[in-house]
């Protein structure tokens, strides 16, 4: 199943922001399309919490994002996450 | 180098960094989400000194410091070397002390010079002495200038580095600050001298050529022995002596809470204050309050 | 204006180029370029990335003992006096200013293979380093430690100049040293900021920093020891607030750093014949450099060139480092080009030297960015008189 369609995945990948960015709210104040590092959203998350992220995912599932443009590809919604970490 | 406001932060070590917080929030809204420990600490010390207090938009920041941020690098370290897994990005830019600089200059919104500063022993006196020239040079009018140290000392360690007994002090952290300015209206006191001496016979023979304010409150660092106060008291005529480190306690950059727990207890009097490091590099400092 | 200058009287330095100053020159000039490749074996990622290490001796290999730390230190600053050409007494009565980012994290490192809390059970502060250059120097002088990032020994000029200007010192020993470390090492490739193919700053494809180690010390001096030492005009220190990380985007502050340098120095824009870039082939950094030299030159950047791709990011010793690789290039008569840059980034428009320029004097601007919003701009000069082509 692809990433984006698995909500359980989804889940623990909010749940997985949630803690590693400090951040004081709910799973389902994560909106799984919103671009999570935009002024438009209403996270207030940065470039340093998209590092964070990315470093917590890793050292959870085990997956590398090498290098800065990957990273910006992945780190946009928490469905291009899921899909990262689980293509099919 | 005229002092318009101090803070005096000090508490026993607290672990749980929400008590650092609520005391920021006593002063401001601004949340600090990534920051650590000693960053908050600092901030908690510099909005106490800011309080009431107009700050300009170029005020510098001096951060002094013997031991800046410990709790991040162990962090990090045993995430690399025992998690065997890359550095959580938070706790590795928090490594870096001037983060904690930087999140004063931040929370102000102050672009003036920003500085993380340490010098063995003697970093507030050292600091001081970088913030004379850069004023006396007119690159900066107004500074925040803070001595900060968590308290991480154990008993081994504290007894190894400055062979005195651990049980003699009781070990607190710190964040005291001044706001000082080159301005002197309004001003609480002034910094009237920042010397520097490399042994004990030049300080003596400065001192006893000064015609220090009065009523005169005398006080030492750390590494200053009994026998050596005693001289010192002899060739320095002074109302009282200020033990401060016995008073408030013990950390790294005590001699900030020294000055700042001057400000606090005495009126109109001239605070001399001595201090030295291992090499014996004497330092004095005389602060007067109005 | 003559008898206030400050000079840079004595210098030496170890780097990845080389461990003294004429290897140095000569390898920038014939573009000699070791990188070597460090696995990130601590962690099982199964990828290596590019390092600029000290030329070191096998058995010194990734290996930082204590006694490695201080010989480099102390070798080198022991050269930088010797050059200065200091009798005794002027010695003693140096104060030291010393910059890093890692401080003596190296030496301790190694013990966390086995133990924890290393560190803040023997550690004994920031500071000790340079009170152990007092002590082997037998120096009864101050001690000046700054840790602000990248900046560190680039501030630690900045300070050391001020005071004598002031008159409160007539010399000082600034030194700027960082020694591998693997929290540094996996810090920056946690924060993906390390380039797996050669360093190009401001190049279009540039893909970020490759770090390297090395120790740089010089002696700064109102009296010069020869007719083209090298002078510090001018200086600035100012804080970006934006972020603890980057820039502010539109690089107004990292502009305003370069504004008050030129002003401290009394020099104009013009003034300056060529610019030594921060520079660390990071996107955010040459984006935000970019922006500020064009805006503080009004798009007229004058000639400009990078040093990090042939030494790698010395992080906190780059203030030093860099000072002394630059003015020594100039002194032999050129500056290096910015090896790896080839194509212009418009959303930039910086274009970096990619010849030799031939030049033996002039007046310089060099950069330094770093973490925790820190912008130094230096002015340094070695013409005899840098007002005389004044408009």
């Amino acid at each position: 199943m692809k990433g984006s369609l698995d909500q359980k995945l989804k889940n623990e990948i909010k749940a997985l922001i949630i803690e590693s960015c400090e951040l004081d709210i709910e799973l389902s104040q994560i909106d799984d399309d919103c671009p999570l590092f935009s002024p438009k959203s209403d996270l207030g998350l940065d470039s340093i919490d998209a590092l964070q992220i990315s470093i917590a995912i890793q050292n959870t599932y085990g997956i590398a994002i090498r290098d800065s443009k990957q990273m910006r590809r992945v780190v946009k919604s928490v469905n291009t996450f899921a899909d990262f970490l689980q293509p099919e | 180098m005229y002092i318009h406001n101090y803070s005096m932060f000090v508490s026993p070590p607290v672990d749980d960094i929400s008590f650092y917080k609520q005391e920021i929030n006593r002063y401001t809204n601004l949340k600090f989400r990534r920051a650590n420990k000693f960053v908050l600490l600092s901030l908690a010390g510099a909005w106490q000194c800011a309080h009431g207090r107009a700050i300009q938009p170029d005020t510098a920041v001096y951060l002094t410091t013997e031991n800046g941020n410990l709790g991040d690098t162990e962090t990090v370290l045993d995430q690399i070397y025992h998690k065997r897994e890359f550095p959580m990005p938070y706790n590795f830019i928090n490594t870096m002390s001037n983060t904690a600089s930087f999140y004063v200059a931040q929370s102000f919104d102050i672009v003036g010079r920003n500085l993380t500063f340490s010098s063995k022993q003697l970093s507030f006196e050292r600091g001081l002495e970088l913030l004379r020239s850069d004023m006396g040079a007119g690159v900066v009018k107004d500074a925040l200038f803070g001595g900060v140290d968590e308290g991480s000392f154990s008993k081994s360690q504290f007894e190894a580095k400055y062979e005195r007994s651990f049980y003699d002090y009781h070990m607190i952290e710190g964040s005291c600050w001044l706001l000082i300015k080159a301005e002197n209206t309004g001003a609480l006191g002034e910094i009237t001298a920042v010397e520097s001496f490399g042994s004990l016979r030049p300080t003596m023979d400065w001192l006893k050529r000064q015609r220090f304010a009065r009523p005169l409150i005398l006080s030492f660092g750390l590494l200053i022995d009994d026998g050596q106060k005693k001289s010192f008291g002899k060739a320095v005529p002074h109302e009282a002596q200020f033990d401060y480190i016995h008073s408030c306690g013990y950390f790294d950059s005590a001699t900030a809470c020294g000055v700042s727990g001057f400000f606090d207890r005495y009126e109109k009097a001239c605070l001399v204050h001595i201090n030295k490091d291992f090499r014996g590099q004497f330092m004095v400092v005389a602060v007067e309050k109005y | 204006m003559a008898d206030s200058r400050i000079y840079i009287r004595g210098k030496a330095v170890n780097c990845a180029l080389g461990n003294d100053v004429q290897t140095v020159t000569d390898s920038m000039k014939a573009g000699r370029i070791q990188v070597a490749d460090v696995p990130l074996s601590l962690i099982d990622v199964g990828y290596s990335r590019p390092y600029f290490r000290l030329p070191r001796n096998d058995s010194e290999h990734l290996h930082n003992s204590r006694v490695y730390y201080y010989n480099v230190l102390f070798n080198t600053i022991e050269e930088a006096i010797a050059d200065a050409g200091l009798k005794p007494h002027e010695i003693r009565e140096l104060p030291v200013f010393f910059g890093s980012t890692s401080n003596d994290i190296p030496i301790y490192e190694d013990a966390y293979q086995t133990s924890r809390h290393v560190l803040s059970q023997t550690a004994s502060g920031y500071g000790n380093i340079a009170n152990e250059i007092a002590g082997h120097f037998d120096l009864k002088a101050g001690c000046y430690t700054f840790t602000t990032a990248c900046t560190s020994s680039a501030n630690g000029i900045i300070f050391a100049a001020g005071m004598i200007a002031q008159g409160f010192i007539k010399r000082a020993l600034v030194v700027g040293y960082d020694l591998f470390s693997n929290l540094g090492f996996y810090g920056f490739e946690a924060l993906k900021l390390i380039s797996p193919t050669p360093c190009k700053p401001f190049d279009k494809n540039r893909e970020g920093i490759i770090m390297g180690e090395g120790c740089g010390a010089i002696i700064l001096d109102s009296k010069s020891k020869a007719s083209n030492d090298f002078y510090y005009l001018g200086g600035a220190n100012i804080c970006d607030t934006y972020s603890v990380t980057t820039h502010n985007p539109e690089g107004g502050l990292i502009a305003a750093a370069i504004h008050e340098a030129l002003a401290s120095a009394g020099m104009g824009p013009g003034q300056i014949d060529v610019v030594k870039a921060h520079g660390t082939g990071s996107y955010q950094n040459d984006l935000t450099e970019g922006k500020g030299m064009n805006q503080a030159f009004e798009n007229q950047v004058p000639p400009l060139t990078c040093l990090k791709p042939f030494i790698g990011h010395t992080v906190g010793a780059c203030g030093v480092i860099e000072m002394i690789l630059f003015t020594e290039a100039v002194k032999s008569g050129f500056v290096p080009p910015t090896p790896g840059f080839k194509d212009v980034d418009d959303e930039i428009n910086i274009e970096p030297l990619t010849q030799p320029l031939s030049i033996q004097t002039g007046t310089f601007l060099l950069n330094y960015f770093g973490f925790g919003g820190n912008c130094v701009s230096l002015v340094v000069s070695n013409k005899p008189d840098p007002m005389a082509d004044r408009l």
